[in-house]
């Protein structure tokens, strides 16, 4: 006997990310890879011809980009500490402590590089 | 079910009479104790006897009334209707193919689950030698992931799953990964094979919605994420292995 199944298929558009807030924020957090990339391209043209570099660093445009790449940079290092334990099959205490450790290490190496920046 | 009432509205898709799937709203009684699993099978009774829908255990163990409430994937037993006064839409599970109103098509997951091999490989005990103990560290490293009732809410939740067809998925992965961590098992390389490929674990973006949904808190997220971790390992050790071969090869050649 023919089979008289006729399995419907729904397509997954390209906005299936704007119907659930958790698939916007998993956007949001992919996306701070491009304000990593405006920062890459910045520091290259920094070593290309400095002078140009120096120049546009006092641009309005140019501090809004690198406050929202700072900013973009934040919420990515925080997204990323807190899916460490799921990569990590540990006891929980030990994960906490790896978190913590993460967090105090970027904090020490942000202060570094800011006093060495400043001094 | 009591005196107050509200609006379910459920897709219908009969293949023979239909082209498209489509909402049709059912106006149906609830109480505080009322779960939608009861409400689909008070639709079916009183109000479209011709509605379609798995269920079995009605109890959160056999995983079988997975349907999208709102847009999110849930087991009907345990969605309680006096959380959704406003109103729900349920839907079959998203990104499988539609078989009949909220009947899915499960074969693309239940082959993967099969691909993983889920049983205990390379154990050459006897029933003579006595019970396999395990210390509770043990069990502990694979108890969480031993707790999938493959109800495929996890699949539902994987955009990644919807736009590749042919992935692996969450759930499957879990369930191999629970026997990779177990330690009477040896059957990692076979199933590390299956994982570690393009439609394997690496076509997983780490949306991490999967977790979220899972009604048993298996969190297969983890499970791929070291699937990963196990697999860029097992990647490194072979190019490793293969370069000491090929060294002791040339010293071989030479003498």
């Amino acid at each position: 006997m023919a089979t008289r199944r006729k399995p419907y298929i729904r397509e997954v558009d390209g906005c299936w990310w704007l119907r659930r807030p958790f698939y916007r924020f998993y956007m949001l957090r992919e996306s701070t890879s491009l304000f990593a990339v405006w920062v890459s391209l910045y520091l290259l043209l920094g070593l290309l011809c400095p002078s140009t570099f120096l120049k546009l660093l006092n641009n309005p445009i140019v501090v809004l980009l690198n406050l929202v790449a700072l900013a973009a940079a934040v919420l990515h290092t925080w997204t990323w500490f807190g899916l460490v334990p799921k990569a990590l099959n540990l006891p929980e205490a030990c994960l906490g402590k790896i978190v913590k450790g993460l967090w105090w290490t970027t904090a020490a190496v942000s202060v570094i590089f800011l006093l060495l920046a400043i001094f | 079910m009591a005196d107050r009432t509200m609006t379910v509205t459920v897709s219908r898709y009969d293949p023979e009479r239909d082209s498209a799937p489509y909402l049709q709203p059912y106006q149906v009684p609830w109480s505080e104790k009322t779960v939608l699993l009861d409400t689909l099978q008070y639709i079916k009774d009183n109000l479209a006897t011709d509605l379609s829908f798995r269920s079995s255990c009605r109890m959160t163990i056999c995983g079988s009334c997975g349907v999208m409430v709102n847009g999110e994937p849930r087991l009907a037993c345990k969605t309680i209707m006096g959380n959704y006064q406003q109103g729900m839409v349920v839907e079959p599970l998203a990104f499988f193919p539609v078989e009949r109103d909220l009947v899915v098509d499960l074969s693309h997951f239940m082959e993967c689950i099969e691909a993983m091999k889920p049983f205990i490989i390379g154990n050459n005990r006897v029933p003579s030698d006595g019970p396999n103990r395990q210390t509770p560290e043990q069990i502990a490293k694979y108890h969480k992931f031993a707790m999938c009732i493959n109800c495929g809410l996890c699949y539902a939740a994987c955009p990644q799953f919807g736009l590749n067809p042919a992935f692996l998925g969450p759930g499957a992965t879990a369930l191999g990964h629970r026997y990779n961590l177990d330690s009477r098992d040896c059957g990692s390389t076979q199933r590390l094979a299956t994982m570690n490929t393009q439609d394997g674990v690496w076509a997983c973006t780490f949306v991490g919605y999967c977790s979220e949904v899972c009604p048993k808190h298996v969190d297969p997220a983890a499970a791929v994420q070291q699937c990963k971790a196990a697999g860029a390992l097992d990647f490194v050790a072979s190019v490793l292995h293969c370069q000491k071969k090929c060294k002791e090869g040339s010293h071989g050649h030479a003498s």
